[in-house]
């Protein structure tokens, strides 16, 4: 049996809560249909990796005493089932990253996004799947196996956030929580037809989330609209004492960033869209095109203007982003050495086969190439030659950017930038799987983006025939650095203006 | 210009990544390290001269906090998620405690993580 396609919709994370703080339904039942739904689903789809149903149950059951004792005005998220990625801490169940490393973990405490959830009302239903740590574009490097697309479950739902993308598109949760370092909230959003919010970099605080890129790394939501995405961002942005790297700078739209605005021309008159030259060069799939296509017409209905525009050097941004992100990782993951918390090799002949055994056993093949290749550049003689040069290319390629969106000339400045955020649509489980190469560039439109820290979403464009099967396909708009607030009502504009 | 590794350089990286890399496998392992090589060498074809490096996505200034002492986790919470743990009790027996999964209800006073011996006849 195959889902119908496209898949069912959850109700939205806004009238779910609206309708367990107005005694419409309740929290027990709302989590217990999720558990459910996904009881039936998740054998096929590998979204979850672990499902908590008594500990879902009990939590919500507490949420519909605080509702009926008049606490539901301080619960935005009231009986809100959600998934968190599993390299998101939780003080209870595993963390396992998807690793054989962590299979075992148990985090002694929560992350401060989804203990900002969870204070809002939200029901943590399971843990999502993702390629292991992160590391990935196709959700196929994770222990667990890969989530399969519910629109067509021979294919990926791209990654490496796959089990929250799956999980949202399924209709098995309105919301979850991912992370994208180079694309990995994006990317699978376009993939399975779902709304995927990066914000700023530092926007959100990370800790608690398994470190990966640490000059990248930053936590989003997925959903199901523009509207649950902004309301998930708002609850989980702002500063965290215990994350320095999160940005003191207040969040002046924390509330409900939708709220100020009616649809069209929230800033500026008319709204003014670059679309890259670069994006549109000729190796895109031609859904990929297709979605460019309609956008550029919706937003252009709605009274924006349209301007090609130059990324000089966004051809580099995977070559930089390859070599900046191993790098960071070598070190991140050097952490993991069979002593103090993770896999241990039995009997170790000494401390250093401990420390090889431990790493080469718990991690995957992916995992250990992308340390050995940030060892590789980082190490003495090749750090000139890869790493600095990379940082340097970085440089110019986020200058680019924010030349477009953050230049002083008010006639060139773009509100945004329209984007694919993939070459092509959702592809088959194991087509890239051989072809590392192949797989990075699915980044080509994504990393370029994470390496200037700019907030991006994607929103669902269009859905076309593919091989046989009725596949979705996204566009990405990318905005200021801290206007993110801006990037959602323009979102929400093109959102609405894209034929249903 | 492709870069070329040799048998011995992928070696090498593995022994300073800590991870073991079987004979058989060298093959593979060199040929996907230079195709990621080999891709990132046209960074090379930009100017880079007197360009800043960016080592962060942020241009915000770093943010230090106060050298104050705050809440840590606790020793024996650290010890619970040790994949080797040794329990020392005070009268001087020790257990075995690696399948524990939750702190004991009266945690003995001594929780020690066991590693392989570091010192000793001719070093490790």
């Amino acid at each position: 049996m195959s889902l119908p396609t496209p898949p069912a919709r959850s109700d939205s994370a806004r009238a779910i809560a609206d309708a367990v703080r107005s005694g419409e339904t309740t929290a027990a039942d709302t989590v217990a249909a999720a558990l459910g739904r996904i009881d039936d689903t998740n054998p096929r789809l590998n979204a979850f990796i672990d499902i908590f149903h008594q500990r879902a149950s009990e939590q919500a059951k507490a949420i519909d005493t605080r509702v009926a004792s008049g606490e539901g005005k301080n619960l935005p998220l009231a009986g809100v089932p959600i998934a968190l990625k599993d390299n998101i801490c939780l003080g209870w169940g595993r963390t396992t990253c998807a690793s054989r490393m962590l299979e075992d973990y148990r985090s002694p405490f929560t992350a401060t996004a989804a203990q900002r959830l969870i204070n809002a009302g939200a029901i943590v239903v399971g843990k999502a799947n993702l390629d292991e740590f992160a590391m990935g574009a196709s959700g196929e490097h994770s222990v667990f196996g890969a989530s399969k697309n519910p629109w067509d479950e021979s294919r990926t739902c791209g990654g490496s956030s796959s089990g929250s993308a799956c999980a949202v598109a399924a209709g098995l949760v309105p919301i979850a929580l991912g992370s994208d370092t180079g694309g990995s909230i994006r990317q699978p959003a376009s993939h399975t037809g779902t709304v995927g919010f990066k914000p700023t970099y530092g926007r959100v605080s990370r800790w608690g989330l398994v470190a990966f890129a640490s000059s990248l790394d930053q936590i989003g939501p997925f959903a199901t609209s523009v509207d649950d995405a902004a309301l998930v961002y708002a609850i989980i942005a702002g500063t965290d004492p215990n994350d320095l790297t999160s940005s003191a700078r207040s969040v002046d739209d924390q509330g409900d960033p939708l709220a100020t605005t009616d649809a069209a021309a929230p800033d500026s008159q008319p709204l003014r869209i670059g679309v890259p030259r670069f994006a549109q060069s000729g190796g895109n799939h031609p859904a990929v095109d297709g979605a460019l296509k309609a956008a550029t017409a919706a937003l252009a209905n709605a009274g924006a203007e349209i301007v090609e525009v130059d990324l000089p050097h966004a051809d580099h941004a995977i070559a930089a982003y390859y070599l900046i992100a191993p790098a960071e990782a070598s070190s991140n993951l050097a952490r993991f050495d069979g002593v103090r918390y993770g896999h241990r090799a039995e009997s170790p002949a000494d401390l250093e086969d401990l420390f090889v055994r431990s790493r080469t056993e718990g991690f995957g093949p992916e995992v250990r190439r992308r340390i050995m290749l940030g060892t590789h550049i980082l190490s003495s003689g090749y750090y000139d030659a890869y790493y600095l040069t990379a940082l340097k290319a970085r440089r110019l390629i986020a200058g680019d950017y924010t030349r477009l969106l953050e230049g002083e000339d008010d006639a060139s400045r773009c509100d945004a930038l329209l984007m694919p955020p993939a070459p092509g649509p959702a592809f088959k489980l194991g087509d890239k799987l051989d072809d590392p190469l192949a797989l990075y560039l699915e980044d080509i439109y994504t990393a370029g983006v994470s390496l200037a820290g700019l907030p991006a979403i994607t929103i669902p464009a269009i859905t076309s025939e593919v091989d046989g099967v009725t596949l979705p396909t996204g566009v990405q708009l990318v905005g200021a650095h801290w206007q993110e607030a801006k990037l959602l009502r323009l979102a929400r504009v093109l959102e609405q203006s894209l034929p249903a | 210009m492709n870069p070329r590794l040799s048998d011995d350089d992928v070696r090498k990286v593995a022994r300073l990544s800590k991870l073991a890399v079987a004979d058989a496998d060298l093959d593979r392992e060199r040929t996907r390290l230079e195709a990621v090589l080999g891709y990132v060498e046209r960074l090379r074809e930009l100017d880079l001269e007197g360009v800043e490096p960016m080592p962060r996505a942020s241009e915000e200034p770093a943010r230090l906090r106060e050298d104050t002492p705050g809440e840590a986790l606790k020793g024996d919470t650290l010890a619970t998620l040790a994949p080797d743990v040794f329990e020392h009790h005070p009268d001087g027996f020790g257990t075995d405690a690696g399948d524990e999964t939750d702190l004991p209800a009266d945690p003995p006073t001594e929780r020690f993580i066991r590693v392989p011996k570091v010192l000793g006849e001719g070093g490790a």
